[in-house]
């Protein structure tokens, strides 16, 4: 068994260069196709929905751009989140 | 380690110029670029090597920390691409791709990233906001107990600037500005349209502006920006890509200037010159007003700056002698790589220094013990004689070994003859700049060195300018300055002729100053070139070629040395001159090549 398992492994070893650079290539072309359908499909009406909104905001004169922070108290907790 | 030690790791990584740095009780340690091990310019991975780098010279291991901080909140980061798209929808099509793989292969995993490099460790992992990570790197490593805060730079998470006020060991930002309204972005559009690099060369648009005249500012201030009194702003974005595209500007920003985007690598004309003096001018206006404006509303004369804009020497020195502010601190690694100091600062004082004495008004003032107060840059790694010799061995160069007093004089002697000097040693600087640790200088008093050292060591533009270093007593007497700059973070007017090589056109330079405390054979290498020649000056520039980092070890200082045109290197206590170097290893340094910035 591990004369025929040993020499497959070393094979496999050879290989996995160009195995991995193939899987990474189908991998690129699968994410691109998927994302883009994404961008196309889903974000579309999103798109749409946001840019509506968005138009039937009154545009304010401001006197400063400078926008007010929301200032949470920091805590252990909100240092924690990601978010 | 005793119990009682607190050990904090900043982290900051995955836009630009990655970097690691370790508190240690409340005071910085250890503190490193990760370019500078990888030996890729701005690299952006993950700080692995300046991570091990903080854990050895603590020697400590990962389980031994008591917290880790990365510098922003990568899921609101993430919130405000998903808008920026939905927004600017159909546009961004060709940026979607490749940004959301990085997304969701890289950037939103950091938490699990970094539990799974620091393999031990099995805390807590910090995430303060962006521009709080910059407000603590420098309020909170300022000598004031009250001071204005202000942060500019490219974009955080959804902020581009924020301002506030630090009082005792708390920071309260009130205001920001958001993304896509950007002053750093804004010149990172200037640096793009005027064929530099994005992120990189936006430090020689502030060098080409001098040369120009700022005839197209009011066309920048009518058209593409619009700023109010207290210095806030508002971009219109119809002029600019870089929210949804590739690219920084479209072909409306061209239109405007009346030719297209310079190719990189494009030789600046006049008209360039007056493109970059014309931002320049811009970014100074909105420096200066918010500058004034938060000296009207806190009534203080300090002021903490930090984030990519902050390294605008011009702007920062125009805040200095043009508005109230008299006390200016500016983190000198103001840029994203600051952001791990400022990240660990603030998790250290936000929630694990629980004991801190009581100050006035019930405020956590600065622990006075443990409160560390920025006095150096030498943070990074540092090599004994006995690693030189080594190296100076393995590869049979000849050297000279010399003793302190005769390393200095024979080191003064050189720069006199004109020699063109490396100069390496102790621990390396953390920050942009070279500060006499891994640094090449020059006599400032021939105009040719510049050229010289720009065309034939640097290998760069030669309209890049080159700062001085100057000795702290002397700095009134030589520059229109009454402040002192460890950090080369001013630029100031050149009261006296006789320094051509560091004088800019416009008559201005971006000085160093120095005292024997900071780092004694730098200053006594000055200071020794003053008692020959009565000029307290010398050229300082960081040791490296165009496009390669700051030189880390001897054998990148060495490399160096032999790939490029200058003529001894000084390395620890031994002095090499290259006429008597090896061809051989001279021409295998010569093999090493560095992509242009």
């Amino acid at each position: 068994m591990n004369g025929i398992i040993q020499p497959m492994l070393e094979l496999l070893k050879i290989a996995w260069k160009p195995i991995e650079k193939g899987l990474r290539f189908i991998g690129k072309i699968q994410s691109t196709i998927l994302l883009s359908l994404f961008y196309l499909v889903i974000l579309m009406p999103v798109a749409i929905i946001f840019k509506a909104v968005k138009l039937t905001q009154p545009k304010l004169k401001l006197a400063s751009y400078w926008k007010k922070r929301v200032n949470e108290i920091e805590t252990e907790e909100t240092l924690l989140r990601q978010f | 380690m005793t119990k009682s030690q607190i050990y904090v790791l900043g982290v900051s990584c995955f836009y630009h110029d990655s970097a690691a740095a370790l508190l240690k009780d409340g005071k910085i340690i250890a503190a490193a670029h990760e370019e500078r091990f990888t030996r890729k310019r701005h690299d952006e991975a993950f700080p692995e090597n300046a991570v091990n780098f903080c854990l050895t010279f603590a020697g400590i291991k990962a389980e031994d920390l008591t917290a880790v901080a990365f510098y922003d909140k990568p899921f609101l980061k993430f919130e405000r691409i998903l808008t920026t798209y939905v927004d600017t929808w159909p546009k961004g099509i060709f940026s979607w791709v490749p940004a959301m793989r990085e997304w969701l292969i890289k950037k939103l995993w950091i938490k699990s990233l970094i539990y799974e490099k620091l393999e031990t460790y099995d805390g807590s992992i910090y995430f303060p906001e962006h521009h709080i990570a910059h407000a603590a790197s420098a309020y909170l490593a300022s000598p004031f107990e009250r001071a204005a805060i202000l942060t500019m730079d490219g974009v955080g998470e959804w902020a581009t600037a924020a301002k506030g006020l630090g009082e005792g060991a708390q920071i309260k930002l009130t205001h920001q500005i958001d993304f896509p309204h950007s002053l750093g972005l804004l010149y990172s559009a200037f640096t793009y349209y005027l064929g530099f690099k994005v992120n990189s060369a936006e430090y020689k648009v502030m060098g080409l502006a001098p040369y120009g005249k700022p005839r197209y500012a009011k066309k920048i201030l009518d058209n593409l920006i619009d700023v109010k009194t207290d210095g806030s702003f508002r971009l219109n974005m119809n002029y600019f890509t870089y929210h949804y595209g590739l690219t920084m500007t479209g072909n409306k920003f061209a239109d405007l200037f009346g030719a297209p985007t310079r190719p990189q690598g494009f030789k600046p004309t006049q008209e360039e010159m007056d493109v970059a003096a014309s931002i320049q001018a811009v970014t100074d206006e909105i420096m200066v007003r918010n500058a004034k404006d938060l000296y009207r509303t806190y009534k203080t004369p300090n002021l903490c700056m930090a984030g990519g804009v902050a390294l605008n020497c011009v702007s920062n020195g125009k805040i200095l002698t043009k508005t109230p502010m008299k006390n200016l601190f500016v983190q000198p690694a103001a840029g994203d790589a600051g952001g791990s100091v400022g990240a660990a600062l603030y998790v250290y004082h936000t929630i694990k220094n629980e004991d801190p004495p009581a100050g006035r008004a019930g405020l956590r003032m600065k622990n006075k013990d443990s409160h560390w107060t920025w006095e150096t840059c030498n943070l990074g790694p540092e090599y004994t004689n006995a690693q030189i010799h080594k190296l100076l061995k393995k590869h049979k160069v000849k050297y000279q070994k010399l003793t302190r007093e005769k390393l200095i004089k024979e080191t003064v002697r050189l720069i006199k003859d004109q020699k063109v000097v490396g100069w390496f040693g102790g621990r390396m600087e953390f920050g942009p700049r070279a500060l006499g640790n891994r640094s090449i200088l020059a006599d400032a008093r021939n105009a040719e060195n510049q050229k010289r050292v720009n065309l034939a060591i640097k290998f760069r533009e030669s309209f890049r300018p080159f700062a001085p270093v100057v000795l702290e007593e002397k700095i009134k007497e030589w520059f229109e300055a009454d402040w002192t700059d460890p950090y080369m973070l001013t630029v100031a007017q050149v009261k006296k002729k006789g320094i051509p090589a560091v004088t800019h056109v416009d008559n201005s330079a971006r000085f160093q100053t120095i005292n024997r405390q900071q780092n004694q054979n730098y200053y006594d290498v000055v200071h020794e070139f003053y008692m020959q020649t009565k000029v307290p000056v010398l050229i300082n520039t960081s040791f490296n070629q165009r496009g390669e980092p700051i030189v880390c070890t001897p054998e990148d200082a060495l490399m160096c040395f032999l790939r490029t045109n200058m003529d001894n290197l000084v390395i620890g206590e031994y002095i090499l001159d290259k006429q008597a170097m090896p061809v051989t290893l001279i021409g295998k340094a010569k093999k090493m090549k560095f992509a242009a910035d």
